[in-house]
């Protein structure tokens, strides 16, 4: 039981250690789901990864109600998301490693 | 056949030819730029419903999207891509891979390109790029119908030409007409000519008190004068048949023999006559036209010399000069005589008569070169260069 505790111990800090700036910051809280979710809606209407980038990247910064993509009710029942901590350059890091990964080029074939 | 009947056929028939292959041109010219254009609104619109089918399939890949794969549509038909709206490739099946989006439909070599702006963008998709190969207007266009315009201008040809000989046959026949009175009165000339000289040459050992013996000499010298313009009016004949004999001619031997045929002239204006023989060059020529070239360029001196003057003949190894004391000419007047004579004139405007324009002909013939100094008042010379 014991050797359990700590084997889950050293995954989760190796785990921690060799996490990037995106995993630490956005993986963490959202599900693979929702972040594939995000994305879809943000390439639907913003199309590029630059301008998908800067779009997101507005809204952390600064959310609000117009520029959240969630429908109302769910922004009535959960709340606005709060301000980033991160600095522009980090989220801009993290943003970046987000939108390779999900990528539509990635999983067209 | 006159002279310059083949320079006139060719303009005429180059001029007729030109404008009507223009003509021709112009026409099925537009009428394949109209089936071009008919021919790329119907491609656009298959195009455009090929557009619509990946479009359709895309929105069911965007509901998809959590999908780990997505499988991207492809069809027989075509090829295609997707661009998001910053022009960076999403996906492609296309050979091509350099697009160019400042065009909506275009050929790429074997293949025509077609690209349309779509939204919402699905998959980030905001252009679908269509590819489609054998499809270009050239390949669908059926190129037997250009033997319409070939056989069209095939007939003109033959009709022009046609025209062109039947506009000339009745100047041909004019000429004809002159160029046989000329032949007929020239032949008719010549025997009391030569009845006149033989019976000269048989006067020649009997001895006349001086005042008959001077109205003599001025008989021989006219009709010296008759000979030169009898000769003259032979060469000038219209009728271009006149053959070319080549033989080796001693120029300065030729020049000495002409001089002394002229010698009562020189002698009846106490002319005196210099040659200089610097070289004794030797030319392919034809000797009898040789004979007129000199004999007028040495008429014009004597004619236009004061009496009691020299005139001065030089032979080099590649040209002679003759330079006469005479009355000259402005320089106005030398470059008019080339003008005149450089097109195909038999103009014979008073003051230079038939004379230069034989020497023209004679140099045209045999590629000489001819330059004239002249200062009125002070003399001419005339060089010619072989």
């Amino acid at each position: 039981m014991c050797r359990n505790k700590i084997l889950i111990f050293l995954l989760f800090v190796t785990t921690s250690l060799f996490a990037d700036i995106f995993e630490s910051n956005c993986v963490s809280c959202h599900a693979y789901g929702q972040l594939n979710k995000f994305y879809s809606q943000y390439t639907l209407q913003y199309s590029s990864k630059e301008k998908t980038l800067q779009a997101m990247k507005e809204f952390l910064q600064n959310p609000s109600y117009e520029k959240s993509m969630m429908p109302r009710g769910f922004l009535n029942r959960f709340g606005l998301k709060e301000k980033t901590e991160l600095t522009d350059d980090q989220l801009t890091q993290a943003l970046q490693i987000y939108l390779e990964r999900y990528s539509f080029s990635n999983k067209l074939y | 056949m006159f002279s310059g009947e083949k320079r006139t056929v060719f303009l005429v028939l180059s001029i007729y030819l030109i404008s009507t292959i223009l003509l021709v041109v112009a026409i099925f010219g537009t009428y394949f730029y109209v089936e071009k254009e008919k021919y790329k609104v119907s491609l656009e619109k298959q195009f455009e419903k090929d557009t619509i089918k990946v479009h359709t399939k895309l929105e069911h890949l965007h509901q998809m999207s959590f999908k780990e794969k997505l499988e991207y549509p492809r069809y027989e038909e075509f090829e295609s891509a997707i661009y998001d709206n910053d022009k960076n490739l999403i996906f492609s099946t296309m050979k091509s891979k350099n697009i160019d989006f400042m065009q909506k439909i275009y050929n790429n070599g074997n293949s025509v390109i077609f690209i349309h702006n779509v939204s919402p963008y699905y998959l980030g998709a905001a252009y679908i790029v269509i590819e489609k190969e054998g499809v270009s207007f050239l390949d669908t266009f059926d190129k037997r119908i250009l033997f319409v315009p070939l056989a069209i201008l095939l007939l003109i040809i033959i009709t022009s030409y046609s025209i062109v000989k039947i506009i000339l046959k009745p100047i041909q026949e004019n000429i004809k007409a002159l160029d046989d009175f000329i032949k007929d009165t020239t032949h008719e000339l010549n025997t009391p000519i030569a009845t006149i000289q033989s019976n000269l040459e048989l006067l020649e050992n009997t001895h006349f008190e001086p005042k008959v013996f001077k109205k003599i000499n001025r008989i021989k010298i006219a009709t010296i004068n008759i000979k030169k313009l009898y000769e003259d009016l032979v060469f000038l004949r219209l009728n271009k048949a006149v053959q070319s004999n080549l033989e080796t001619v001693d120029i300065s031997l030729l020049v000495s023999e002409r001089v002394d045929y002229f010698k009562l002239l020189l002698e009846s204006k106490n002319i005196k006559i210099i040659v200089k023989e610097n070289a004794k060059p030797i030319q392919e020529i034809d000797r009898s036209k040789l004979i007129r070239l000199m004999d007028n360029l040495l008429s014009n001196a004597i004619k236009y010399s004061h009496k009691e003057t020299t005139i001065t003949i030089e032979i080099n190894q590649n040209n002679f000069k003759i330079q006469d004391q005479g009355i000259g000419m402005d320089q106005k007047d030398v470059e008019n005589i080339f003008k005149r004579y450089t097109r195909f004139s038999t103009d014979t405007q008073s003051g230079f008569g038939i004379g230069y324009n034989i020497i023209y002909q004679i140099i045209k013939e045999y590629n000489l070169d001819i330059h004239i100094d002249s200062k009125k008042g002070v003399g001419t010379c005339v060089e010619i260069r072989f």
